[in-house]
């Protein structure tokens, strides 16, 4: 069985580890496969992530060799006062926004929130984040494509280079909306 | 006879397929999951003895080759040991997490560490039932590195730079390991077998 077995091994200790491992080899995941064999509860992951940080990763980076770490506990520092604060300027922000370019606090230019995901659903969480404690500001990094993605001007001689953003994140993890930074 | 495609083409390294699965590219996936899953599943059940465990460990560590993009470096190790590595990051996590016990315990490369809960009983168990549940069990009644050692380099047959490369430890000590795990094992067994002499000599 097992080269790697020295040769004064007993001869029970081999042939159960070689019993051992004919069993485990005969064992397979069990999760639930789709057409393409791999698990649909996998795929789905996979996709909320690349919804929500582009489609390499870009922010998802940080967390080590586990999984990528959800939103709530990625950004659990963010006190309340922080919460309550970005809270407000969010809200200003969209209601105020013009569609195009508007400078910011420190003379940055920023774009206006865009909503994403689920438009259907963008109302509903709105409204709920408008309630203290509801929602964050997240400042980050998103890939450049991302720009083309959100529908603006994307120059790919800059393909690569990260662009600054800002998150609009609802207490329940849900990204609501981006801005970006410039 | 069968018509072979020509230029036969040469299947994709790790690197080629991982830079796919980055891009999003699902048929990439799919050949990787294909290529490795079973691998790190096995490994995962086989440490913790738990199928549900072992397979979101496997599906975590898919989701972070697919999610994370300064997972996976070619050159500090295979595509087959990184997986691995993320699986077993997940596994500790949730045992650390319901507190069953330490696996990786200070003393668990000492010579008088307790074997853990379980033993005891090991050769009970063998006695009572000679066939591979029991045999299981006396595996993983082996403490956490003795048991991960067995696993992956006499179960598993991975290399020992690979298999030391998982269990983030080093090759000598990975040797240290894997001889006491098997001593401990045939030591069980060899205890099994003389109570099981014992017995039918009662019993004659």
């Amino acid at each position: 069985m097992n080269a790697t077995l020295p040769p004064s091994t007993p001869e029970t200790l081999r042939s159960a580890l070689a019993r051992a491992a004919g069993d485990l080899a005969k064992q397979s995941p069990l999760s639930s496969r789709n057409a393409s064999g791999m698990p649909a509860s996998m795929l789905a992951a996979i996709d909320v992530h690349r919804s929500r940080f582009g489609a390499d990763g870009a922010t998802g980076a940080t967390g080590g060799a586990g999984a990528a770490p959800s939103l709530k506990r990625r950004f659990a520092w963010a006190g309340g006062g922080l919460a309550t604060f970005t809270l407000a300027l969010a809200v200003v922000l969209l209601v105020s926004a013009p569609p195009d370019d508007m400078p910011a606090a420190g003379g940055e230019l920023t774009t206006a929130f865009m909503p994403v995901g689920d438009a259907q659903r963008w109302p509903q969480l709105m409204r709920d984040a408008a309630q203290p404690g509801r929602a964050w500001v997240v400042p980050t990094e998103l890939p450049s494509e991302s720009l083309a993605a959100m529908g603006l001007p994307y120059d790919p001689a800059h393909a690569g280079e990260p662009v600054r953003a800002e998150l609009l994140v609802h207490a329940n993890g849900d990204v609501l909306a981006v801005r970006f930074v410039r | 006879m069968s018509l072979i495609p020509w230029p036969r083409r040469a299947p994709p390294d790790d690197d080629a397929l991982v830079a796919r699965v980055r891009a999003g590219d699902r048929e990439a996936l799919a050949v990787v999951y294909a290529k490795e899953s079973p691998a790190v599943y096995r490994y995962a059940l086989a440490v913790c003895g738990n199928s549900g465990w072992a397979d979101d460990a496997m599906q975590e560590a898919f989701i972070a080759l697919a999610t994370q993009a300064d997972g996976f470096d070619a050159a500090k190790g295979s595509l087959a040991a990184w997986l691995a590595g993320v699986a077993r990051h997940t596994l500790l996590a949730q045992w650390r997490a319901v507190q069953r016990h330490e696996p990786l315990a200070d003393n668990a490369d000492g010579e008088d560490d307790d074997t853990g809960p379980g033993v005891a009983s090991t050769d009970a168990v063998l006695v009572r039932r000679q066939d591979t549940e029991a045999l299981w069990a006396a595996i993983r009644a082996l403490p956490w590195p003795f048991r991960e050692a067995l696993v992956l380099v006499d179960l598993q047959e991975r290399p020992y730079e690979q298999a030391a490369a998982i269990a983030g430890i080093e090759i000598n000590t990975l040797r240290s390991r894997l001889h006491r795990a098997r001593a401990r094992l045939a030591a069980q067994m060899n205890r099994a077998e003389a109570t099981v002499a014992r017995a039918a000599g009662e019993a004659a």
